[in-house]
């Protein structure tokens, strides 16, 4: 089940009661696709875990402020995603971050590199509008709006994490290089 | 670039079956927290009002007890000490109520629950019957055993399990 589908109005309704069994027949209609999405945008299981949680417990303590039924994945989605990003403020407010280089390079390793963990070396905040753009089709306006930046922004952000993606896969050795100063 | 499409085949990834567990945990200590700020809250303007009742209605004659049943000298000391133990079991049941309840139990308790609402209602207006507190005590009682009985089958459960 993907964010793209809602849910009837007697779930909404159940939901607004706080009715238990409603609340955990949502999780596992959502729990695949919010854990995937966590996972990707994080990069480790661990803050994916307190994303989803967190992210989870304020849709439904919050589900009486939602009026359509149908819009609860995309209302859900954002909450993930914000959840994400409030682990990760300080790098998403960070404008600084923009000239940085990607923190988590690793050693290559012999075998082939896939997709994966060429995603899984970005920055986070890259990792995340590439994810955002390119799998959840979120647009430019959407994400600057949940990041709390300009289109552009965004539009770096994404030309960026693609050429970054684009370099690994090419040649993961020399991507994963960490420059080293000599003394 | 085809990231893009090849982004969108990644596999899909199950959650932790623990995680479930914990949001739900969550909840339940969360709904038990709002529970309880109700109950103090409640707790807090009632004393409020009984310490603000004798500024509007005058002080009581210390020499009639009820309001309108005249109790004996004996009868105070058993009215006091119903009322102590009443609270005794009041508190007691307080804690038993964050345990859980089986579906067997549920209709005995609401029922008793229900009989309690209905004997605090009487003696709200009538606070010196000392039957009517007898009675409390014993609805009071009967519930704990229930709480006490449901957790502790609930217990039984567990470590069998």
């Amino acid at each position: 089940m993907s964010f793209s589908n809602g849910i009837d109005e007697l779930s909404l309704a159940a939901l607004k009661r706080a009715c238990r069994g409603t609340q955990e027949r949502i999780y596992r209609r959502y729990a695949t696709a919010a854990w995937t999405l966590a996972v990707r945008l994080c990069g480790c299981e661990a803050q994916a875990w307190d994303a989803v949680q967190a992210g989870f417990l304020r849709a439904f303590e919050r589900a009486g402020q939602l009026r359509q039924p149908e819009r609860f994945g995309p209302w859900l989605r954002r909450i993930i995603v914000n959840q994400v990003m409030d682990l990760n403020r300080q790098r998403f407010e960070s404008v600084d971050s923009l000239a940085g280089e990607p923190e988590a390079m690793e050693p290559a390793l012999s075998e082939a590199i896939d997709l994966e963990r060429a995603l899984a070396q970005l920055d986070v905040v890259d990792r995340t509008v590439l994810w955002l753009h390119d799998v959840e089709g979120l647009t430019h306006g959407e994400i600057a709006e949940l990041a709390g930046h300009s289109m552009s922004w965004s539009k770096t952000r994404l030309s960026r994490a693609r050429a970054r993606i684009q370099r690994w896969l090419e040649a993961p050795d020399a991507a994963s290089t960490p420059t080293v100063s000599l003394p | 670039m085809n990231e893009r499409n090849e982004l969108n085949s990644l596999p899909e990834i199950d959650p932790p079956p623990a995680l479930w567990s914990a949001i739900r945990g969550e909840l339940d200590r969360r709904r038990a927290s709002r529970r309880n700020s109700r109950i103090l809250m409640l707790a807090v303007a009632a004393a409020i009002v009984l310490a603000l009742a004798p500024l509007f209605f005058g002080q009581p004659d210390p020499s009639l007890p009820g309001i309108d049943q005249p109790v004996a000298a004996g009868e105070v000391d058993e009215l006091v000490k119903a009322r102590a133990l009443s609270a005794l079991l009041e508190a007691e049941l307080r804690q038993r109520r964050h345990g859980t309840v089986s579906a067997r139990s549920l209709e005995s308790l609401l029922w008793l629950e229900t009989e309690l609402a209905w004997l605090d209602a009487r003696l709200a207006d009538q606070p010196s019957d000392l039957d009517l507190w007898r009675q409390r005590i014993e609805l009071l009682s009967e519930l704990n055993r229930h709480h006490y009985s449901d957790h502790w089958h609930a217990e039984v459960q567990a470590t069998t399990l």
